[in-house]
């Protein structure tokens, strides 16, 4: 017992304990700027800049003589920002306000730190600013960010623990990065295992819905075009790999009801909202397999390859051939589904096809004269002359038709302007048909995507909104695509895309060319962002069942899982608890050696009690046992030099521990 | 909440053994719970959890997960600080009453892993901190003294919230160890005592004083009380010189005795006798004490004010 230690601080200096220095206050305080600023684009503008005003005049003051605000101060500027955030949220109590809320907390109490106690409360609410970046954006570079920032204020959150003088910055980062690591596995358990809800548990978060972009239950002119400009993405999908790009139509709405201006899905048709089946077939070839990872959109659609016939999604339907959720889709949603290349034929009940056929009572009187040609022909000879009229018509494909006529709006595209996009196309073809006595409705969704050769899936955007026909004929309906008549496929928007970068220079054009550079470090981007979407985000209660179907325990129920989990938490901490001493005590061999001597000593009936030392212990054990007292003094001996003496140099130690056993 | 505590130190005395030299730290003695801000990192996780329960949002999930797994290994880490740690103390320097006393704490363990941030003390709110980087350290852990006497050392609390402060782990440890507390010296402000200084008539005063005439010098020796040292003529000298008082062996020799000290309450004239014991070996002068039924022969030096200051401690009528 040679080694002194130190008292680090003692009663008599009482400011001598846990001090907080300079650096320490510089480094939490830009941490806290750090998270502050992981929230732009989330809160507003002017909050963060106030927020970030409050912890940088902070930082000031530890350098500079200021002084650090006063408490009414304080109290005055908190009273504003709540203020100011209430009329520019405009609610109380939304997730808006009390992120918003949150930030503006942590610079205002940056701004009035003093003390040891004030920090730990910034590392808490810097935990709390960092998760809640995650209610809106949870993208890959953002959580590597916001993850990598947890770990700085852990390190911080050790470093307020010690006394200075004690353990260096490094040490205290390596304990706090060495336990972040351990914890890894044991949240991995967690998250696997613990239930997964499939709704929200209160509140469908509304602020959402007002970003959300996407099809919607009713098709105005021009709604199409404004997400044809979006490259917001729809959804991401695994599909059958034959499939080309032009024969994917991915499947939305189904519009029914025309006013002469804009088409509606209108009232549920009776009959046609039946449950989907949940059971995929088995065998593949028979229909198109996919999986799909789908955006939050707001809207109950699933979007599935047309036709949809049967998904995983529990309590989903089939409404007019399309597969639809419970409720809205607020989140982002991984499913299967499986898709057939047309409907079941079956004739229609007398009042859907009394809606396949209604048109408003006035309107378009040349669309109408046009159509009466057709009327007393069979269904299938109506479609035949429609394309042909179509096709020699001289229609153009643009997206810049200009404004059309509130009245007799079809009339203008189809003998004025003949120029449009899908959504004149459908709407005019629909109403054409209707009027010559085949029914018909608006399908609306996606066409084409682009393959991500990293990621094997199908990416679909906005900018690939499409709408095309159904006709019922013979018994079953059939998919029109009129612009796919006139030679226009969504080809005709990428040659468009291409135009612009050639207009830009050669080099340009190559970079931004289909299989240019960027575009495949975009494409390679894309399929990292979604396996990160596929395997960490749209982790919900279906995948869940799915993963612990695969590891064998489909069977168990939610409070089966549930305790499993606590167990297998509990042994994966002990676990690398065990680890950690194991790894501490197994260069420790002169303990272990000794321990050896003295079990040795107790077998021949002489063991060291409690109140002995080694010496003493030596010299009673040597006076009972003359004949040992040899190897005993050269144990202790051994033992006390390695143990209390002053570290020897290798060889010596060698020796020591040679002598060491008994 | 604190008679809380100290039932519950109670209990947790009474179901360790009796009081030993050193005490290892286990499974059985080692009590945890989380801090205050345990409590608040706890309240975090419940808010995290909650919020990515309604928002289910993953990534919200991730992180609650891994500072909750955070905050286990966090009570491990903690509890591990001080598991298999081994606590003796020492036999600590006398100090007169009112003094502080310095218990020497020593602490030590077998395995390679350091120990940081050691908090002792006697009730919940640590006195000294300390670490151990190597296998043993001992540090004095500080006790105001307000009796002289035998001092049993009082159960210790050794705790640590090392490395997070999460989380509190702690031990009460009893260990057998007594400390020597001598009385307060108190100088005797009645003139009897003053007066008794000057007395010839031996026994029956406190103390009796002769032979305080110089009758030369003589070559230092060890043992001569620093009071005995003749400054002044050693100046000049290579070696020390210390005077040499006249009167004979018996004559020269102050007696110190309780009975005849001035009525006053026991402790009191323990003081004072202290004092007075205090006062002949810093003037270099051989003293004997005599306290009801024990007696020490007449002496000075270090050994023997120490036997004298160890009699008055102990003694009980």
């Amino acid at each position: 017992m040679t080694i002194p230690a130190t008292p680090i601080w003692d009663p008599s200096r009482p400011t001598a304990g846990r001090v907080t220095t300079t650096w320490l206050w510089r480094s939490m305080l830009v941490l806290v700027l750090l998270a502050q600023l992981s929230h732009l684009g989330q809160a507003p503008l002017w909050l963060i800049g106030a927020a970030a005003a409050a912890v940088l005049w902070r930082l000031a003051a530890t350098a500079l003589p200021w002084p650090v605000p006063r408490r009414w101060f304080v109290a005055l500027l908190a009273a504003g920002i709540v203020a100011g955030l209430r009329i520019q949220v405009g609610q109380w109590f939304s997730q808006e306000f009390g992120t918003g809320l949150l930030v503006a907390a942590s610079g205002l109490k940056a701004a009035e730190s003093v003390g040891r106690r004030d920090l730990l409360v910034l590392v808490v609410v810097v935990y709390l600013m960092l998760a809640a970046v995650f209610i809106n954006n949870e993208a890959l570079p953002m959580a590597v960010l916001v993850l990598g920032l947890a770990c700085l204020d852990t390190i911080m959150l050790v470093q307020l623990q010690q006394h200075p003088s004690l353990l260096p910055w490094p040490t205290c980062a390596r304990i706090a990065l060495v336990t972040l690591a351990q914890a890894v596995p044991v949240a991995l358990i967690c998250f696997i295992l613990f239930p997964r809800l499939p709704g929200p548990l209160w509140g469908r978060l509304p602020q959402q819905h007002e970003a959300l972009s996407g099809l919607s239950e009713e098709m105005a002119p021009d709604a199409i075009r404004s997400l044809a400009l979006s490259a917001e993405v729809v959804l991401r999908a695994e599909i059958p790999d034959d499939m080309a790009a032009e024969t994917l139509y991915w499947r939305g709405p189904v519009l029914w009801d025309f006013d002469g201006h804009t088409w509606r899905q209108g009232a549920l048709s009776q009959g046609t909202d039946t449950p989907a089946p949940r059971t995929l077939p088995e065998k593949a070839g028979q229909g198109w397999q996919q999986t799909i990872i789908i955006e939050p959109s707001g809207q109950p659609w699933l979007l599935a390859l047309d036709v949809p016939l049967a998904s995983d999604v529990p309590g989903s339907t089939l409404r007019d051939g399309s597969l639809r959720n419970a409720w809205p889709l607020w989140q982002r949603r991984r499913y299967q589904a499986l898709s057939v290349p047309a409907i079941a034929p079956g004739t229609l009940p007398a009042t859907v096809q009394q809606r396949a056929l209604r048109l408003p009572q006035a309107g378009n009187p040349r669309a109408r004269q046009l159509a009466q040609r057709w009327q007393n022909q069979p269904a299938d000879r109506v479609i035949q002359s429609a394309r042909h009229w179509f096709k020699a018509g001289h229609f153009q494909y643009t997206l810049e038709p200009g404004a059309a006529p509130t009245q007799d709006s079809v009339d203008a595209f189809l003998f004025d302007t003949r120029s449009g996009f899908c959504e004149h196309y459908a709407s005019a073809l629909t109403f054409l048909l209707r009027a010559a006595g085949v029914p018909a409705r608006i399908v609306t969704g996606y066409h084409g995507g682009a393959w991500n050769p990293w990621g094997h899936y199908v990416l679909v955007r906005q900018s690939s909104a499409h709408a095309w026909v159904e006709a019922h004929v013979d018994g079953r309906w059939l998919r029109l695509d009129p612009v796919a008549w006139i030679g226009i496929t969504d080809g005709g928007r990428l040659d468009l895309s291409g135009n612009r970068g050639a207009e830009d220079g050669p080099m340009l054009h190559w970079l931004m060319n289909d299989a240019g550079l960027v575009q495949r470090l975009a494409l390679g981007w894309d399929a990292i962002h979604t396996a990160w979407n596929d395997w960490v985000l749209s982790y919900g209660a279906d995948r869940q069942r799915a993963t612990l179907s695969w590891l064998r325990l489909g069977g168990l129920s939610r409070q089966e899982i549930a305790m499993l989990m606590v167990v297998m938490v509990l042994l994966g901490v002990l676990t690398l608890d065990w680890l950690g001493s194991v790894r501490w005590t197994r260069s420790h061999v002169v303990s272990r050696r000794y321990g050896h001597f003295c079990r040795a000593m107790a077998r021949r009936g002489c063991p060291p009690q409690p109140w002995e030392g080694p010496v003493t212990f030596a010299q009673r054990a040597a006076t009972r046992y003359p004949d040992l007292a040899g190897a005993i003094w050269r144990v202790t001996n051994a033992y006390v030099a390695l143990h209390y003496g002053p570290s020897p140099g290798p060889d010596e130690k060698e020796r020591l521990l040679r002598e060491l056993s008994f | 909440m604190d008679r809380l505590e100290a039932r519950f130190q109670r209990w947790a005395l009474r179901r360790t053994a009796q009081p030993v030299t050193r005490r290892m730290l286990g499974w059985r003695n080692l009590y945890i719970l989380p801090t205050w801000f345990g409590m608040v990192f706890a309240l975090l996780l419940a808010v995290l959890l909650l919020a990515a329960l309604n928002y289910g949002a993953n990534m919200l999930f991730v992180m609650t997960f891994w500072l909750g797994a955070f905050f286990l290994l966090a009570m491990h880490r903690t509890h591990r600080n001080l598991l298999g740690l081994e606590m003796a103390i020492q036999v600590p320097q006398e100090v007169f009453c009112g003094e502080t006393l310095q218990w020497p704490v020593v602490l030590s363990h077998e395995s390679a892993r350091p120990r940081y941030s050691i908090d002792l003390g006697w009730t919940r709110r640590p006195l000294v901190a300390t670490h151990l980087e190597t296998r043993s350290g001992r540090v004095l852990l500080p006790l105001q003294t307000s009796h002289r006497g035998l001092l049993a050392c009082p159960p210790a609390v050794i705790s640590s919230t090392h490395p997070f402060g999460l989380f509190r782990v702690w031990a009460y440890v009893s260990l057998a160890q007594q400390a020597v507390v001598y009385p307060r010296p108190i100088v005797c402000p009645m003139r009897q005592w003053a007066t008794a200084m000057n007395d010839q008539e031996g026994l029956l005063t406190a103390a009796t004083v002769s032979g305080n005439e110089l009758e030369g010098v003589r070559p230092y020796q060890r043992g001569d009380a620093r009071g005995r040292i003749a400054w002044k003529r050693s100046a000049g000298r290579e070696a020390l010189v210390s005077k040499m008082m006249g009167g004979g062996e018996a004559a020269g020799t102050v007696i110190l005795s309780l009975e005849a000290l001035p009525m006053a309450d026991l402790e009191t004239r323990l003081s004072w006798l202290c004092a007075m014991v205090l006062s002949c070996e810093e003037q270099g002068m051989d003293y004997a004490l005599l306290l009801g039924k024990t007696s020490i022969a007449p002496g000075s030096g270090v050994r023997h004010c120490r036997e004298c200051l160890l009699a008055l401690a102990c003694f009980r009528p």
